[in-house]
């Protein structure tokens, strides 16, 4: 008759623990039998005993899950305590297994935080995903003026795009939105121009009162801006972050009440920002100080010029706005409703500027909705990719120290043939075995995450800095938080797992009886071919990181050693603004006339000239080409660079003209009638032809086909095309024109070390004008060298793991070579005593490793191959399949493990072979 | 099981105390499901409140059946169970009921 309990009995007795479970099955067998006894006397239908019966029995799963802890718990204990012992027998083994997972970890787990501050985190405030940052498109023909932050244009189509709108917009949604529970707006940092009395102003930003309330980002000390603070008038009050709270006041809590000057004012403080709250501005920008719409700032202050006056000029557009979604609404909804209220305000804002000219129209701005929940967004996108390539290449070391781990776990597991097989005849389960490997395993990887959450805490920096362009306010905060510690926990134990599994079950695979017998010839063949996959695999990656470091090698030094068109030696560069209260513009000229020949006149200079824009800066106009009967093609990029240049421009720079004249010091004084322009523009619209007497003019107007009169430049030379703006570009079409007064770039050539000549060409400039601002005082090369700061920082961080992997690679390599060798030591006897030489002997050996190293190289190679396409834009003056550079590194691979497989191979071939035939292996 | 016993527990014990000593008796008598009864029985051997023995193998063996585990009160469970009974007063001692001796003790 069929006993469901029973079965039920037998199955469950799988889960009580194996020294429980024959008493646990003999007490419920006992139960049900004799219950079932005394049931069967009463007259009962046989089912329902059987129902009764069963359900009885299922109880037993309980009873067998309470057991469970106990089980685990007295031998997990025994497991730890027994393996942190084994670990501490071998301390020097322990040490290193440790210190190279934790360098793996550790270098993992600070870019999983950077990563995670970068790309990831959003906004610490209240209910970041309900807030939406808005943007605008738009055709050429603006409605605005005055765009700060700047806005995009695309080169062929004209369209442009951007993030700022005007104060009337902004106020229009604030109060008509219903989409839209709370709307705020800021503009762009800025910073006050250096003092003597105030060296070093704050980094501040406006916006409006609702800022702090809308956000959800409460004070820690006194009160964040309300609307009331917004009011033409109000009292000029700050808001300072944490961080400036921590640097320049040293977390006083009586600086509620004092003073701080900043946009060419004085605001008393009244409140403090948390920790961790950096604002909406862009990834690594953050304000010091925060002051509302209301403040009555001077016009000279450093805030863009418009700022002050965006609430009576309402075709300027200096705000960013962001906003929160009211209940149940979407960001379509919101853009929905906000569109035509931004169409009718830039229309309002246009016609009051007094520009909009009748029968002409503009091109209407069309709203978009974005998320705001990481605030601004640019820098973020552009980061993301080198953070990716980052995280491939620690990836790929942990990938090599790991393996490495696996190769030391099994040398160490072959090596306790006698233990393991003595405990399985004593009659241990090979699971409980496994087990105890694999709590080894963890084990180190426990003591390798907390090592490695060290070493992340201090390497964080370094990853930033080299991520983040150096900007005054890096305002990522420097330490591990939760979820990087998370990171690493989690980590340590999938690393420990994967790592102690395959050595946990590739050891307990042993022949008891022959171990015991004697002689400990183990199964070797699943082992070494575990070992020499690794070791393969190992080779491959540590090549791929020698390709990449190569290129990124090649591409930094192909950098350095371009050519720039013109001579970038001994040249010193340093930007001078005037101040508009100081500096009335039509005197601007003879200033420049006369520190540029006082600049000359110091010893060590040989000449001195100036330019609107730094060469090699990144900075410059790019306005639209219009050349006077030529009809652009449609979809062409007519914009050109345009750059003005001081009377000697040409000489100092030493930048050679092919055809025509030099620009002098009466074109100056004529303006703009005459210009010079480059090959590359010579090339484009004037092909065949002579340029020089022909006639162009800029516009800002992409679509513009021809110019008035007055407007039309004769070109009086062709230069011969330099870079002008960054290293990698080449060279764009360029106009040079006679300089205008505004700011400008002083360009300093100097007989000797420009840099040692830095403090006596500024005491010059002084000595005519104390009031100018100068700043950026830096020689051309490191202007040049500013362009490819992150070409350099991959350069050094690929190079420096590419070492490092090729090192660890190699560690493994001569790891399982010694074993190897020590465990063929009777073979290596035969062979000798049969009359092989030493010399043949290390042959063999070595031709066994390097066969396995050429594995790992050719599927490296492959492996580069496909990898490197990802970078192959970063790369400059080299293509992703770079002949000299594979050489290099395939060439340094098989020295570095020639040597590594050679000092083991050679002490093999010293070995008596008396000594290797008796013995035991 | 130094601090208190639970209620659960109480009632098991007075079970056991009452002779009802086989665990599919004590379930009968307390009406607790033996998911519960057996985990208790365990916690409470674990803390030295209860033992358990096999009944004799004679005994089993004449009824031609598997023998079965009983438990005992120890002295600390002694203890312990007249401590909880002042606590849980409804289970008062008085209602300690012998139904008849166990099978151990009539071989």
């Amino acid at each position: 008759m069929a006993k469901p309990h029973f079965w039920l009995i037998a199955i469950v007795s799988r889960l009580v623990p194996r020294r429980l479970r024959a008493d646990w099955t003999r007490e419920w067998i006992g139960e049900l039998d004799h219950r079932e006894r005394v049931i069967s006397r009463w007259p009962r239908d046989g089912a329902a005993i059987r129902w009764h019966l069963f359900r009885r029995s299922l109880g037993a799963f309980r009873d067998a899950l309470w057991l469970q802890p106990r089980r685990l718990e007295e031998d997990c204990v025994q497991d730890v305590r027994y393996g942190a012992r084994l670990l501490l027998q071998h301390k020097t083994w322990t040490a290193v297994a440790v210190l190279t997972l934790a360098l793996g970890i550790g270098a993992n787990t600070a870019l999983f935080s950077v990563a995670d501050d970068v790309l990831m985190k959003t906004l610490p405030v209240r209910n970041p995903h309900e807030l939406v940052l808005l943007t605008w498109t738009s055709g050429p023909r603006l409605m605005g003026a005055g765009f700060s932050p700047g806005i995009s244009i695309d080169p062929v189509t004209g369209a442009s795009a951007g993030r700022s709108f005007s104060y009337l917009a902004f106020d229009r949604f604030r109060r008509e939105s219903r989409a839209l529970s709370d709307v705020f707006a800021f503009t762009t940092l800025f910073r006050d121009p250096p003092t003597n009395e105030n060296p070093q102003p704050p980094i501040g930003q406006m916006v409006s009162g609702s800022y702090h309330r809308a956000l959800g980002v409460p004070a820690v000390l006194g009160r964040t801006l309300t609307d009331a603070d917004d009011a033409d008038g109000a009292p000029q009050v700050a808001v300072i972050s944490d961080r400036f709270w921590k640097n320049r006041y040293g977390r006083d809590r009586a600086v509620i009440g004092r003073s701080i000057a900043t946009a060419g004012g004085l605001f008393t403080i009244v409140g403090v920002t948390p920790p961790g709250f950096d604002g909406t501005q862009d990834v690594g920008d953050s304000a010091d100080v925060t002051i509302a719409f209301g403040a009555a700032v001077p016009p000279t202050g450093a805030i863009p010029k418009f700022v002050p006056r965006m609430k009576v000029q309402p075709w300027v557009w200096t705000l960013m706005v962001m906003g929160r979604l009211g209940p149940g609404r979407t960001r379509s909804d919101a853009g929905a409703e906000l569109q035509p209220i931004l169409q009718a305000a830039a229309a309002e804002g246009w016609r009051a500027s007094g520009r909009a000219k009748s029968g002409s129209t503009r091109d209407a701005p069309v709203l978009h909705v974005e998320t705001g929940a990481k605030g601004l967004t640019d820098i973020r996108r552009a980061l993301s990719r080198s953070v990716w390539i980052m995280t491939g290449v620690v990836t790929l070391v942990l990938l090599i120290v790991c393996a490495n781990l696996v190769n030391l776990l099994l040398a160490r597991a072959a090596a306790r043939q006698r233990e393991i097989a003595t405990r399985l005849a004593l009659g241990a389960s090979r699971a409980r075995l496994v087990r105890q490997f694999l709590v080894e395993a963890l084990l180190l990887a426990a003591c390798a995450a907390a090592a490695g959450a060290v070493i992340a805490s201090w390497t964080k920096d370094a990853f930033l800095a080299w991520l983040v362009r150096v900007s005054p306010a890096i305002a990522i905060e420097p330490r591990i938080d939760v979820r990087a510690a998370l990171f690493a926990s989690i980590a340590a134990v999938v690393i420990g797992l994967a790592v102690g599994i395959v050595p946990a079950f590739a050891a307990t695979r042993v022949d008891v009886n022959a171990i015991i017998a004697g002689g400990s010839r183990s199964d070797r063949r699943p082992r070494s071919f575990i070992s020499r996959g690794l070791l393969v695999g190992q080779v491959a990656m540590s090549v791929v990181l020698l390709v990449a470091a190569g290129l990124f090698v090649r591409t930094l030094v192909n950098l350095q050693s371009a050519d720039v068109g013109f001579n970038m030696r001994n040249l010193l560069t340093f930007k001078a603004t005037p101040r508009p209260d100081k500096h009335p513009r039509a005197q601007l000229a003879s200033l420049y006339e006369r520190i540029l020949a006082r600049v000359q006149t110091t010893p060590g200079v040989v000449a001195a000239t100036s330019s609107r824009y730094p060469l090699l800066g990144g900075d410059f106009a790019m306005p639209f080409i219009v050349v006077p009967g030529r009809i652009r093609p449609d979809g062409e990029d007519s914009t050109v660079y345009e750059q003005g240049v001081w009377d000697n421009f040409f000489e100092t720079m030493q930048l050679t003209l092919v055809r025509g004249r030099v620009l002098t010091a009466r074109d100056r004084a004529d303006r703009r009638l005459h210009v010079v322009i480059n090959e590359a523009l010579a090339r484009k619209y004037f092909p065949g032809i002579d340029p020089i007497g022909r006639r162009i003019a800029v516009t800002k107007d992409p679509g513009a086909q021809s110019a008035p009169e007055d407007a039309l430049m004769e070109i009086v030379g062709v230069a011969r095309d330099a870079k002008y703006t960054t290293v990698r570009q080449a060279p764009p079409t360029t106009i040079f024109e006679p300089f205008s007064p505004g700011a400008a770039t002083f360009e300093v050539r100097t007989a000797g070390d420009p840099r040692a000549l830095a403090d006596s060409i500024r005491a010059s400039v002084r000595s005519v004008d104390a009031d100018l601002l100068l700043t950026g005082f830096r020689t051309l090369d490191e202007q040049a060298e500013l362009t490819y700061a992150r070409e350099r920082h991959f350069a050094i961080l690929s190079s420096t793991f590419g070492a490092l992997a090729l090192a660890l690679a190699c560690i493994g390599l001569y790891g399982v070579m010694a074993y190897n060798v020590a465990h063929r030591t009777r073979e290596i006897g035969i062979r000798m005593a049969l009359g092989a030489e030493r010399a043949a002997i290390v042959r063999f050996i070595m031709r066994d490793m390097l066969s396995l190293v050429a594995a790992g190289a050719v599927l490296g190679l492959i492996a580069a191959s496909a990898l490197t396409r990802t970078i192959s834009s970063m790369l400059f003056g080299l293509s992703t399949v770079d002949g000299p550079t594979i050489a290099v590194s395939v060439g340094l691979l098989f020295a570095v493990a020639a040597l590594a497989a050679y000092l083991p191979a050679r002490r093999a071939a010293i070995v008596n072979p008396v000594a290797a035939l008796r013995a035991d292996t | 099981m130094a601090s208190y016993l639970s209620y659960s527990s109480t009632v098991i014990l007075q079970a056991i105390a009452s002779g009802y000593q086989y665990g599919f008796d004590i379930i009968d008598l307390t009406g607790l499901p033996s998911g519960t009864v057996y985990p208790a029985l365990r916690r409470m051997e674990d803390g030295g409140v209860v033992l358990s023995r096999w009944e004799k193998p004679e005994v089993a063996q004449s009824e031609s059946r598997p023998p079965r585990k009983y438990y005992v009160l120890t002295k600390a469970g002694e203890t312990a169970l007249s401590d909880a009974l002042k606590r849980y007063r409804l289970l008062d001692g008085s209602r300690r009921v012998r139904i008849g001796r166990p099978a151990r003790e009539r071989a």
